[in-house]
This record gives structure tokens, C-alpha cells and sequence, in this order.
């Protein structure tokens, strides 16, 4: 059976990134319930995410002849978005 | 005797010992009184020209000939904070406050012990958003093994 920490959500986070540190600090696996408001206020599960976005995202800035004022941003990633802003 | 001191500019500053290592705050130089203690470095990850006791501190600093640390680029930066070492090492990139840096740095360099002066991180909720972060690196070193404790007057556990 998976070993479970229960934390009632009256906890302050400084006392969860503490205990989350000193399992960092172990090297012991843990997971954060996706569920629990910890998960979504705990930087420290985005880091991954944060190195695969920012391997995936390249934003190309060029200046084409031709093209006045206008100015084209591609980027290229999960979202492929691309924006071009032009004279007012 | 712990192996190291890591002093902020909190009420419960007043007391440090300084009778081993003290890594700071650069704007704890910005305190009337502090601004000759032995300080082996001074941190500063903030743009000192927005923060009137960074600046302060920074003056102080530079007057002195005292090595300041940071991973920023700027010209006054002596030594170069290891930050991508440190994450890759940690797998973690849970920094935030001066003192969040200071600790991490403190478990990279190997000390087993160190002590926190100045650090109550609150009540103004610029230092209360950084709790969490200073605590969690706290129990990094818990958890690895190293001993730390804080000065008597430390308000962080509130």
C-alpha cells in the first residue's frame, strides 16, 4: 500500500513546504494529489513543466524587407501561435 | 556553535552572535550598528535601485570591499551564485526571498550546521509570501541530515 500523508487543509503552507522539503531532502518519492489545493499553489510541482514548455516554445523574431512597420512573431510549441501587430 | 550564520534584517537580528561564518542580507548593512560586523558575503537578488536598504546596503558593501553574491549580472556582483548547479542538484527551482537562496546555497557549499538570525518573515506580507519558502528549504536540510536552528526571537513558525 502506498504511504499516505493526510493533511487537513487548515495546515499553513509554510509548515507543507516544509515537510515537502524535508522529503526532498530524503530523496523519498512523493506524489501531491492533484485534488488538494497543494498541488496547484506548490511552485515546486511546475518545474518539470517549466523545462518542457520552454524546451517546445521558440519564438523566432525576424524583420522581412517589405514589411513597413509590421512586425511577425511566430512561436512554435504546444500552442502554435502566431501573432503580428501593424501599424494603428 | 553552529558552522554558519545566515542573518536577515528582521527584529530578531538583534543578538547575533557572530561567532562564526555570517553570510547576509545585503540590506542588513543598511542597519545603523551593523554595517562594520565581519561578514564573509552579502546577498542580493533584488535590483538594489528599486529597495532604499539594498542600496544602502550596497554602498556599505562596496565601501568595504565585501564580496556580494547573486546569480544577477550586475557589475557590482563579486561572486556568482550557483543557481543552475543548485537546481539541477535539487531538482527544484523554490526560491523566492534572499534567505530561500542563502540556505540552498548553505546545503550545496556542505555545511552540517547552521543557525538563522533575523528571519520572522512577517507580519508585512512581503516577507509573509516568502515563509513558505524559507521553510521549505529548512526542511531540505532536515532532511538531509544538517542541523540548523533559529535565533530566540524568530517569529517564522508563526
Amino acid at each position: 500500500m502506498e504511504n499516505v500523508i493526510n493533511l487537513g487543509d487548515g495546515i499553513p503552507e509554510h509548515v507543507v513546504t516544509f515537510l515537502i522539503g524535508v522529503l526532498k531532502g530524503m530523496k523519498v518519492p512523493y506524489e501531491i494529489d492533484p485534488e488538494s489545493k497543494w498541488y496547484r499553489t506548490l511552485k515546486e510541482r511546475q518545474y518539470k513543466n517549466y523545462l518542457e514548455l520552454k524546451e517546445q516554445k521558440r519564438v523566432l523574431i525576424q524583420m522581412q524587407k517589405g514589411m513597413g512597420t509590421h512586425i511577425l512573431i511566430t512561436g512554435e510549441g504546444k500552442d502554435d501561435t502566431t501573432v503580428m501587430m501593424g501599424e494603428r | 556553535m553552529s558552522d554558519l550564520i545566515l542573518l536577515g534584517q528582521a527584529p530578531s537580528m538583534e543578538g547575533c552572535p557572530f561567532d562564526t561564518e555570517v553570510w547576509a542580507s545585503l540590506s542588513v548593512l543598511s542597519h545603523k550598528g551593523w554595517e562594520d560586523k565581519p561578514y564573509s558575503k552579502l546577498f542580493c537578488f533584488d535590483e538594489p535601485e528599486g529597495k532604499a536598504d539594498e542600496n544602502e546596503g550596497l554602498k556599505v558593501a562596496q565601501a568595504r570591499g565585501l564580496t556580494i553574491v547573486s546569480n544577477k549580472p550586475w557589475p557590482f556582483v563579486i561572486e556568482k551564485y550557483p543557481l543552475k548547479d543548485i537546481i539541477a542538484k535539487y531538482d527544484t527551482m523554490y526560491f523566492r526571498n534572499d534567505m530561500s537562496y542563502m540556505i540552498a546555497l548553505a546545503l550545496y557549499k556542505g555545511y552540517k550546521s547552521f543557525s538563522l538570525w533575523g528571519v520572522d518573515q512577517g507580519p508585512e506580507p512581503m516577507y509573509l509570501i516568502g515563509k513558505k519558502y524559507v521553510t521549505y528549504w529548512l526542511g531540505m536540510a532536515t532532511g538531509m541530515g544538517v542541523k540548523w536552528e533559529l535565533s530566540p526571537e524568530s517569529k517564522l513558525w508563526l
